[in-house]
């Protein structure tokens, strides 16, 4: 009898595992049918949508709130459902890999990294989608032109990387207005170390957890600003150049010159140091203003300028595209344009993150201090998105943890260059 | 009768076939076809969307060319040398001061509370620790400098860095350690301890020439634990330090998710993994023979 009862709980045991192993198709149509109903009708199509967010952590308006406010008229419209997923910054493009690679992926997705997924056919060509008047209608549609081809819509186009001054401190300091170039900088960090030691003058995140974000204020537009293309005519990085040494040996004057000490590597949040007051200067994204302006800090900005007095900006260049593998491509392109629609995108410049508008019947939401920098041809030529190349995140680690390695004392600017390129070159 | 006796060992396999089945199957999809499959792919150049190429053993030039792979390899070796044994032996001497010192309502509570971190997961432990280190602001730096010792920068430096990726995976396992000890502990026969009290063993000579030699087999299962867990800390440092400053506290398994889920190289990550899969498996070997000459 035990004999029995053993083998009938280890068939059971055995049933389970194959029924779950089995089950991931008859799940998923559960849980989409279940969702449908919720919506429209019981029939309608599931569009699967993943974002990023960009409301912050203790915001009472979530991006959840505002993507589900916002699609109702889309489902109504297209009789379908579309269910958005919301994933953290921290580990979003492992997160849209594996979940695209495993068939269980997006509709629509938001990619920051366009390069890699673009070459690897993840992605729907989307130009035949468009016509002619929709594509002038937005600013930047060419910004999407990656791989070879129209892969990607440019959505959140904008956040240039400034120097944001807090007034006060500055004026503490006796400067009335913020540094203009590298020198003055470097001048004014020193200055304002000695009349308020207890605020950091100029602080980069060299611990920050994401390396790409240090990447894109802290290493990017200085490489612009000393006067180089980061790549090369093969479309490799161009590290190992006059403006990769320059903007190495200037991030490495910082600590010589005493403006940084041995914490630069732990610093992860710079713009929170802004925010409290605890940091004079801190380069980031001029999205950051509306948080500022809460957090009562009177502040100013400055395009800083290189040695040759050469502007460079980083700007986001985030877009949204299309499963390549989604079986709803007519549905997810007709997704896409609803979310970068005037409509849609002033509510989200205005409810969540305030950027340039995207089509040219939307609204300047920004703040207006950028607005000279927006509007202006001149430095419109010095905005750059994310270089575009083979396995660029790597490149960004590895650059990142050699910088680290610079600033504890043991490499030196060329010995980053070197190590950086020998390692990318040998993971390629 | 022969033939009876036949059929009852058929049958008798047939049982114990069909027991282990389940385990077995579970064993060979999440464990034996993935260690397979990273060695297929160890020697290929796969994306994870374009099929995968074979490259022979391009792979494996590339991780032992890379300094980051000998970083991480150190990193690990060093990591797994400080934690095991500092967790083996922290939970022997919690576990047989609370069988011997404190067995009623006092211990209990001291073993829930040693046991807590044990529930909560790595990266919510790791975040927390994250806070609590912070340079500036920092909880731990707030309370040293009660007592004028200025900010310690611990996730920035080296050395510090790498200790306090050790101390928090301690903190993380010596709880689970500590419950298997306590059994272990209160699994020894009275008589043992009894009939060494009455020879006029010293406390110390009890726990060395007793309780040491009766745990022998619970040691062997916690070290081999420890060192498989060691060799795989991944979390820990995702959270912390993300392999930093520098490379100071990238391990292999950090290296093998970077370059597979980060960097879409799933050829040189599953290399990396084969490696460590080595490694780990030459360790053990080593650990079972001086075990077994003991």
């Amino acid at each position: 009898m035990k004999k029995k009862i053993a083998l009938f709980l280890s068939a059971l045991m055995m049933f389970s595992l194959l029924a779950a192993c089995g089950s991931t198709g008859a799940s998923s149509s559960a849980a989409a049918s279940g969702a449908s109903t919720s919506g429209s009708s019981a029939d309608a199509t599931v569009l699967k949508v993943w974002v990023p967010p960009y409301a912050g952590g203790d915001a009472e308006y979530t991006d959840m709130d505002f993507w589900t406010d916002q699609f109702k008229e889309f489902e109504q419209e297209n009789n379908c459902k579309v269910e958005v997923s919301i994933f953290p910054w921290t580990g979003y493009m492992q997160k849209i890999t594996t979940g695209m690679n495993s068939g269980e992926g997006p509709d629509v997705v938001y990619i920051d990294t366009l390069y890699d997924l673009a070459a690897a056919g993840a992605l729907e060509p989307l130009d035949s989608y468009f016509t002619q008047e929709e594509k002038d209608n937005y600013y930047y549609y060419d910004i999407g032109n990656v791989a070879g081809g129209q892969y990607v819509l440019p959505m959140m186009v904008g956040d240039a990387s400034v120097l944001f001054c807090n007034m006060d401190i500055l004026k503490e300091a006796g400067f009335d207005a913020p540094p203009a170039n590298w020198d003055e900088l470097i001048a004014y960090s020193k200055k304002i170390k000695e009349v308020r030691p207890d605020v950091y003058s100029f602080i980069q995140p060299w611990g920050n957890s994401s390396s790409k974000s240090s990447m894109m204020t802290s290493f990017l537009p200085y490489f612009w600003q000393a006067g180089g293309d980061f790549l090369d005519a093969d479309g490799k990085p161009n590290l190992n150049s006059e403006a990769g040494k320059t903007t190495l040996n200037f991030l490495k004057s910082l600590q010589d010159e005493g403006i940084f000490d041995d914490t630069v590597v732990s610093v992860g949040d710079a713009p929170d140091l802004f925010r409290n007051g605890e940091a004079a200067m801190v380069m980031m994204g001029t999205g950051m203003a509306g948080s500022i302006d809460k957090a009562g800090i009177n502040w100013d900005f400055s395009t800083l300028k290189g040695p040759d007095g050469q502007e460079g900006f980083w700007i986001s260049g985030d877009s949204l595209a299309v499963a390549a593998n989604s079986p709803h491509k007519e549905l997810a392109v007709k997704a896409l344009k609803y979310m970068t629609s005037a409509k849609v995108m002033d509510a989200f410049h205005e409810k969540l993150y305030a950027m340039t508008p995207l089509t040219k019947d939307g609204a300047y939401t920004e703040n207006e201090r950028f607005q000279k920098i927006y509007e202006s041809e001149a430095e419109i030529a010095n905005f750059h998105i994310w270089p575009g190349f083979e396995n660029a995140d790597s490149f960004y680690d590895i650059l990142f943890k050699n910088i680290q390695s610079m600033y504890m004392g043991d490499l030196t600017p060329q010995q980053v260059i070197d190590n950086t390129m020998e390692e990318y070159n040998a993971a390629l | 009768m022969k033939k009876r006796g036949l059929t009852g060992r058929k049958q008798q396999a047939f049982y114990g076939i069909l027991y282990i089945l389940p385990s077995f199957v579970i064993i060979l999809m999440f464990s034996i076809i993935p260690i397979i499959l990273a060695i297929y792919f160890s020697f290929t150049k796969y994306d994870m969307y374009s099929p995968a190429e074979f490259i022979g053993l391009q792979n494996y030039e590339g991780v032992f060319k890379s300094s980051t792979f000998y970083s991480a390899l150190w990193n690990t070796l060093k990591y797994v040398i400080v934690t095991v044994p500092v967790q083996t032996l922290l939970a022997l001497l919690i576990a047989v001061f609370i069988a011997d010192k404190m067995r009623g309502l006092y211990g209990a509570l001291l073993k829930s509370t040693i046991f807590i971190p044990v529930i909560v997961s790595n990266i919510a432990a790791a975040a927390v620790w994250k806070v609590m280190l912070k340079t500036r602001g920092g909880i731990i730096n707030n309370f040293l400098g009660l007592f004028g010792i200025g900010e310690v920068n611990w996730l920035g430096t080296k050395a510090l860095a790498f200790l306090c990726i050790c101390l928090v995976t301690i903190w993380k396992n010596v709880g689970y350690y500590m419950v298997i000890y306590y059994a272990g502990v209160m699994g020894i026969p009275k008589e043992q301890q009894e009939a060494a009290l009455m020879d006029g063993a010293s406390p110390a000579q009890r726990f060395w020439h007793v309780t040491v030699p009766n745990l022998r087999p619970i040691t062997y299962m916690i070290v081999t634990l420890g060192i498989i867990s060691s060799f795989q800390i991944f979390d820990i440092v995702y959270q912390l330090t993300g392999g930093g400053p520098g490379t100071s506290t990238i391990t292999l398994a950090y290296m093998v998710y970077t370059y597979a889920f980060s960097n879409q190289k799933l050829g040189y990550a599953s290399a990396i993994a084969v490696i460590l899969l080595l490694f780990v498996l030459a360790i053990h070997w080593l650990q079972d023979k001086v075990f077994k000459e003991r």
